[in-house]
């Protein structure tokens, strides 16, 4: 009977999302999920997305979707500059400029909402960047006023912040971004005063300088990043459109500059992909991406480089899988996805991209 | 839609008994469409349904349908109402239905300034199901729908199943012996 036909249709059509008909997120291929921060020091608050990524841009079919989480942005302290996802993917960590101290977040494993910890732990004067051991055991905290690095142990099971005996360790004046060696062993400072490196060894979370005079760099250095390898040092001059190369002694720590290599104008960022290295530079609005070779550390640009963003670039973050750059942008507000081509380092610019409605200063993304 | 397409052919026999009022109540499992939330995946969420329907004849009723699920960190409760066909034959019933009504969502994240997130909007579902008569009072059903809500800015596709008892409370025609 035709009514009758009728009626089983409907009742189909109400079991069909339950088989996941229509929804392709269900029978999709080799996508995976992220959760990524973003702080957003105009709104004293941290932006959450989440990510899916699939395909890649060897394929031609590389994606990226961003969905804002319910909830975001979530508030922080009073501006907010910079974030650290723990490798746990349970905790972040979000350093509050102007009232000098740092957030606990815990992720909600569900969605991945962050619900603050109080109380926030105290800082020196003006924390503006930090950064964590690849272990999730040490944080460490550029206080610029007080010309200081403070450091911190975290409780694993609670993500509670202690800080270590002996912190904060004095360093140069107005010091402006850290990093540190993927071993641990080594943390090295930025100093755009000085237009140089400060290494440190790095023992328990104890920092000690490490003998000799801080490695000499171009002008403007502004941002460092270390090689997965924990070869190379990579900082941006961004008064001479440079990035400077040194080589890390593997026994000390020590710097030696090895070369320096034009880059756009205005690097202010920069993150390795070995064997690539990709320097993003605001002022001409484009990533400058180059091979490194092994032992000379010699850059050479790749074919296509520099890749325009459409965006004034201010920071870069891999994607764990290496599938993708994101790149934030202050003029734009927005976090925007490059494909990465794995076989040749080139970058494509995508669609997918992620509105944070004021301007972004900084984003982590977990594993 | 639904009443666009049915024909008026039937091989149904005149004065087949039909209840004046039935109120259904049971148990309802919902695949909730999450990730337009910002959830990884689909979510499953287990809770009630209810429905109160008034047969205007032996064929066509209207419908209030209530329901609620509960997952992780999510609720939803949804209230429609609509027209619905009814397909009558001895101890069985076919029915269709579309409904148009409101969603509640709520997701339970807490922050230092705000606990739970909740967003209300347009809910529509279109779906049907079967009754099988157990006593002259009381019938077991089984259905499924289709439910489409709006909500948190997204819109949100999900699915379904509730099964559960009928009670029913007068009646058209006249009963055949079970």
């Amino acid at each position: 009977m035709p009514s009758k036909r009728i009626c089983l249709v409907l009742i189909a059509v109400g079991l069909a999302p339950l088989m996941g008909c229509g929804s392709p997120s269900i029978f999709s291929s080799s996508s995976t999920s992220h959760t990524a921060y973003v702080t957003l020091p105009n709104s004293n608050a941290v932006a959450a997305f989440r990510i899916k990524t699939s395909g890649s841009s060897v394929n031609n079919n590389a994606e990226a979707q961003f969905t804002t989480i319910v909830g975001s942005p979530f508030p922080a302290g009073s501006s907010p500059t910079s974030v650290l996802v723990h490798p746990s993917g349970k905790y972040v960590y979000v350093v509050n400029r102007n009232e000098n101290d740092i957030s606990l977040f815990t992720i909600s494993s569900s969605i991945g909402s962050l619900q603050e910890v109080l109380p926030r732990t105290t800082t020196g004067l003006t924390p503006v960047s930090m950064i964590m051991d690849s272990g999730g055991n040490y944080i460490f905290v550029i206080n610029e006023l007080s010309s200081s690095i403070s450091t911190y142990s975290i409780n694993a099971g609670t993500g509670a912040l202690s800080q270590i005996a002996g912190s904060p360790f004095t360093t140069f004046n107005n010091p402006f971004s850290l990093a540190i060696a993927p071993s641990g062993k080594f943390l090295y400072v930025v100093n755009p005063d000085l237009t140089s490196v400060i290494a440190y060894t790095v023992a328990s979370g104890v920092l000690t300088p490490v003998a000799g005079l801080p490695a000499q760099v171009g002008n403007g250095p502004r941002a460092i990043t270390v090689d997965p390898a924990g070869s190379f040092v990579y900082v941006t001059n961004s008064a001479d459109n440079t990035v400077s190369v040194l080589n890390i002694n593997p026994a000390t720590g020590a710097l030696t500059l090895l070369g320096t290599f034009a880059t756009g104008i205005t690097p202010t960022s920069v993150v390795a992909l070995d064997p690539y290295l990709y320097v993003a530079n605001q002022g001409s609005t484009n990533i400058s991406a180059f091979t490194v070779t092994p032992v000379t550390g010699v850059l050479t640009e790749i074919t296509s480089s520099p890749f325009s963003v459409g965006i004034a670039p201010l920071f870069e973050v891999l994607d764990p899988d290496n599938l993708f750059l994101y790149v934030g942008s202050q003029t734009a507000n927005s976090v925007t996805a490059l494909s990465i081509d794995t076989s040749t380092g080139a970058l494509a610019e995508t669609s997918q991209s992620a509105a944070t409605g004021v301007s972004p200063s900084s984003m982590g993304v977990t594993k | 839609m639904v009443f666009s397409v049915v024909t008026a052919a039937s091989s149904l026999s005149a004065g087949q008994i039909a209840p004046q009022w039935e109120f259904f109540g049971g148990y309802s499992y919902m695949r909730f469409d999450s990730p337009p939330l910002g959830y990884p995946d689909w979510s499953n969420l287990n809770g009630f349904n209810g429905e109160v329907t008034y047969n205007i004849t032996r064929r066509f009723s209207v419908t209030a349908d209530g329901s609620g699920g509960y997952g992780s960190m999510i609720t939803a409760y949804n209230y429609m109402i609509g027209p619905q066909y009814n397909l009558r034959k001895d101890k069985s019933k076919y029915f269709a239905h579309a409904f148009i009504g409101k969603a509640e969502n709520t997701i339970g994240i807490k922050t230092l300034i705000k606990s739970g997130f909740e967003s209300v909007g347009r809910a529509y579902a279109f779906g049907g199901g079967y009754d099988r008569d157990l006593t002259p009072r009381f019938t077991f059903r089984v259905m499924a729908d289709y439910l489409h809500t709006d909500t948190f800015g997204t819109s949100q596709t999900d699915g379904r199943i509730s099964t559960g008892l009928v009670f029913h409370l007068g009646h058209f025609g006249r009963r055949p012996k079970l």
